[in-house]
């Protein structure tokens, strides 16, 4: 190839009026100009619709798909968001919880203070009920000499069982005063005490 | 475009799959100040780019054409392995320009390539292909 202008034309460093002039004079130009005039032709020829039946069906398809994923995406990220909610109010009830009982908790003197109320009403009437069975003690031992030897033994043992019952809790007592268990049994044992010594009386009346 | 640039009809289909599915997810960046089909070939072309990539630069045999002794269509099959020989990039400039007619200035934008560019990777193209044409049919050269 020796002649440029069909390049320079080509590549845009020459007008188009310049190579319309010399055109006419140039066979090189001319033949190169009606070959690519059939090639481009021939190309255009190329530009057929293939026919692929199946092809929108898959990009329909995969569209769809796409929009599913797309779709389950919102929903974990919907889900995870739903679910830092849940943890921000499970800790935010805790928080208000714990603060709650801080808060409203019962404060120790105002616990002692009642404790003491409650545990000195209960010693008062323990004592009045202590004090009516030891009256009634002062009435009933005199009376056990006019019983048996053997039923005077017996109730003198069972009485002495009782007694040994109530000093072993009043022992307990004296170191857990507020100790409500020990406090019925020492219960238990005045009221046995009680029912013994009427036995007693009326056994010897 | 997308048979011409990969040469199997099966790669062609995936390419366009692939590019509707890149559109679906692209669209919102779609800026309506360009041209849309500007915007398509550009997703497409690149599509096919990536496939090539992964192909490693293997060619396959044209297929799916219908075989005929015709002289005219015995040319347009020649002319379609000649483009099949083609570099990537200037494949693709004369595919776009030639057989989807497509202006030598939308061609740039969707290659992302200077005017200039394409107008020498189209000239080049043209060379190529006469002279791969030249031997085997006189009626190009003639």
């Amino acid at each position: 190839m020796n002649c440029a202008f069909y390049q320079k034309y080509e590549l845009g460093e020459m007008d188009e009026r310049d190579f319309t002039l010399h055109l006419p004079a140039c066979s090189e130009c001319q033949n190169l100009v009606a070959q690519d005039t059939k090639i481009l032709a021939l190309a255009k020829n190329l530009r057929q619709p293939v026919a692929a039946p199946l092809l929108w069906a898959k990009i329909e398809n995969s569209l769809r798909a796409e929009q599913q994923r797309r779709r389950r995406l919102r929903w974990l990220n919907f889900q995870e968001r739903s679910w830092a909610i849940w943890r921000i109010a499970a800790v935010l009830l805790v928080a208000a919880g714990l603060g709650a009982y801080f808060l409203f908790k019962p404060q120790p003197n105002e616990s002692r203070l009642l404790a003491g109320a409650a545990l000195e009403q209960v010693e008062k009437k323990e004592r009045e009920y202590a004090a009516a069975i030891a009256e009634l003690e002062r009435t009933a031992l005199p009376q056990m000499a006019k019983l048996d030897i053997e039923l005077m033994l017996l109730y003198r043992d069972r009485l002495e069982t009782i007694e040994a019952q109530i000093v072993r809790c009043k022992e307990t007592l004296a170191t857990n005063p507020g100790n409500a268990h020990i406090r019925r049994y020492l219960l238990a044992a005045l009221q046995d005490k009680k029912e013994t010594l009427r036995e007693l009386l009326q056994l010897a009346g | 475009m997308g048979r011409r640039m990969l040469g199997r009809q099966e790669d062609a289909e995936d390419a366009v799959q692939t590019t509707f599915l890149k559109l679906c997810r692209g669209l919102s960046q779609f800026q309506f100040g360009a041209k849309f089909s500007t915007y398509l070939f550009r997703i497409m072309m690149n599509v096919c780019f990536d496939m090539l990539q992964k192909r490693g630069g293997k060619k396959f045999e044209l297929s799916g054409m219908e075989v005929s002794y015709s002289p005219r269509v015995d040319l347009r099959m020649q002319l379609e392995e000649a483009i099949n020989t083609l570099p990537e990039r200037m494949r693709a400039c004369f595919v776009l320009f030639a057989v989807e007619e497509i202006k030598q200035n939308e061609i740039a934008g969707i290659l992302n390539l200077s005017v200039g560019t394409v107008k020498a990777q189209i000239f080049h193209a043209k060379a190529r292909l006469r002279a791969l044409l030249l031997d085997s049919h006189s009626e190009v050269t003639s």
